[in-house]
C-alpha cells in the first residue's frame, strides 16, 4: 500500500479540522480522501469505501467514534482523533482496537508518523 | 454557598496557560493571556458580564457531556473572528470578509480545543473526568437561557471561569467562559 493509493477516512464533525488534516497529509503525499461528518456517515463510507485508515473523531453528533469502533471492530485500522483531555476514551478506543491516537491541536510531525506506521 | 477560592484560582490560573498554549498552537501566534477570573455569582450577574452585542461579536457554544451540568463559551469580536480564521486557515490576514460554513467550523472547533485543555487541569485537581459536546454557533439572547438550565434555576448561583486571551500582532481578543453548576463547589470543597 502506498500513499498514493492509500485511501483514508477522516470522520469529524468539524469540517475545518477534516481540512487540517487533509493539508497535512496531501503536503506529504498522501492523495486519496473520504470524508465522513458524523458516525453515521462514517459507517456508511467504511461499508461502501472499504478504507485503508481511518482517522476517527471522538465526539461527534449521531454517533460518537468509540460506538463506531465497537461496530467494526478489529478490520479496520483506526486512529483515534481527540481533544487533550480525553485520554480516557483514547483508551478505551485502543480498547476496541484503535491503532493510534492523534491530540488537537494537531502537531504535523505526530500526525504524519501515526499515519505512516500504518501507510508508508 | 461557600467555596474553596485557592483552588478555584489555582485551576483558573492554570487552566488558562494551557488554554493561551493551545490557542498558540492552533493560530501560531503568541498568545498572552490579558486577565483571569474565578468566582461564584448567580446566573444574572454572570449573564451581565458575559453581555455582548449580537452584531459585533461571533459566539460558540458546547455543553458539558459527562461530569457536573455546565457549558463552555467563547466569543470573539466578529472583526477579529475573520483574523482568526485567517490565521487558523494560516491565511494573509484579510482574506475571510464574510464567515461561511467552515470559518464557523474552525471558530467551534477552537471553542472543542480550548475548552478541553481547561478541562484538563479541573479534571486532574478534581480526579473526576469532564467532556464537553459538539459546539455550536449561539445568538446572544439564548446565553441566559443556556445559563439557567446549567444552574438549574434563574435564582441560582453557578461557578464561573473566565479566561480573556490576545493575539496582539493581531489585536484579536476572545473570552472563554467555562461556567458549572453550583454542585462544582461541592467536589472543590472534598479535596480541601
Amino acid at each position: 500500500m502506498s500513499k498514493e493509493t492509500a485511501k483514508i477516512l477522516m470522520a469529524d464533525d468539524s469540517a475545518f479540522m477534516r481540512n487540517v488534516l487533509k493539508n497535512i497529509l496531501e503536503n506529504n503525499g498522501y492523495k486519496n480522501f473520504i470524508e465522513a461528518s458524523d458516525g453515521r456517515e462514517a459507517l456508511e463510507k467504511i461499508k461502501t469505501e472499504k478504507p485503508d485508515l481511518i482517522l476517527l473523531d471522538v465526539i461527534m453528533p449521531n454517533i460518537g467514534g468509540i460506538e463506531v469502533i465497537k461496530e467494526i471492530g478489529k478490520q479496520y485500522k483506526v486512529i483515534i482523533v481527540s481533544a487533550v483531555g480525553q485520554e480516557k476514551i483514547v483508551k478505551e478506543a485502543e480498547d476496541y482496537g484503535a491503532v493510534g491516537y492523534i491530540i488537537k491541536p494537531f502537531d504535523n510531525n505526530q500526525v504524519l508518523a501515526e499515519v505512516n506506521k500504518i501507510i508508508g | 454557598m461557600e467555596i474553596n477560592l485557592d483552588i478555584l484560582n489555582n485551576v483558573a490560573s492554570s487552566g488558562s496557560k494551557k488554554v493561551s498554549e493551545a490557542l498558540s498552537k492552533l493560530s501560531k501566534e503568541s498568545v498572552e493571556v490579558s486577565s483571569v477570573a474565578a468566582k461564584m455569582a448567580s446566573v444574572k450577574m454572570i449573564s451581565q458580564e458575559i453581555s455582548i452585542d449580537d452584531d459585533k461579536a461571533v459566539i460558540s457554544y458546547a455543553q458539558m457531556i459527562s461530569g457536573i451540568s455546565g457549558m463552555a463559551l467563547l466569543t470573539i469580536p466578529r472583526e477579529e473572528a475573520l483574523t482568526l480564521v485567517d490565521l487558523l486557515n494560516n491565511l494573509e490576514i484579510g482574506s475571510t470578509g464574510v464567515f461561511m460554513d467552515i470559518d464557523r467550523s474552525a471558530i467551534k472547533e477552537t471553542l472543542n480545543i480550548l475548552s478541553n485543555s481547561f478541562l484538563t487541569i479541573l479534571a486532574k485537581e478534581l480526579k473526576s473526568e469532564f467532556m464537553i459536546g459538539s459546539p455550536r454557533m449561539v445568538p446572544t439572547t439564548s446565553i441566559k437561557e443556556l445559563l439557567e438550565k446549567v444552574s438549574e434555576t434563574e435564582e441560582g448561583e453557578a461557578v464561573f471561569f473566565n479566561t480573556s486571551l490576545k493575539i496582539s500582532k493581531h489585536q484579536v481578543r476572545a473570552h472563554l467562559y467555562i461556567i458549572f453548576n453550583e454542585k462544582l463547589s461541592k467536589l472543590l470543597e472534598e479535596i480541601k
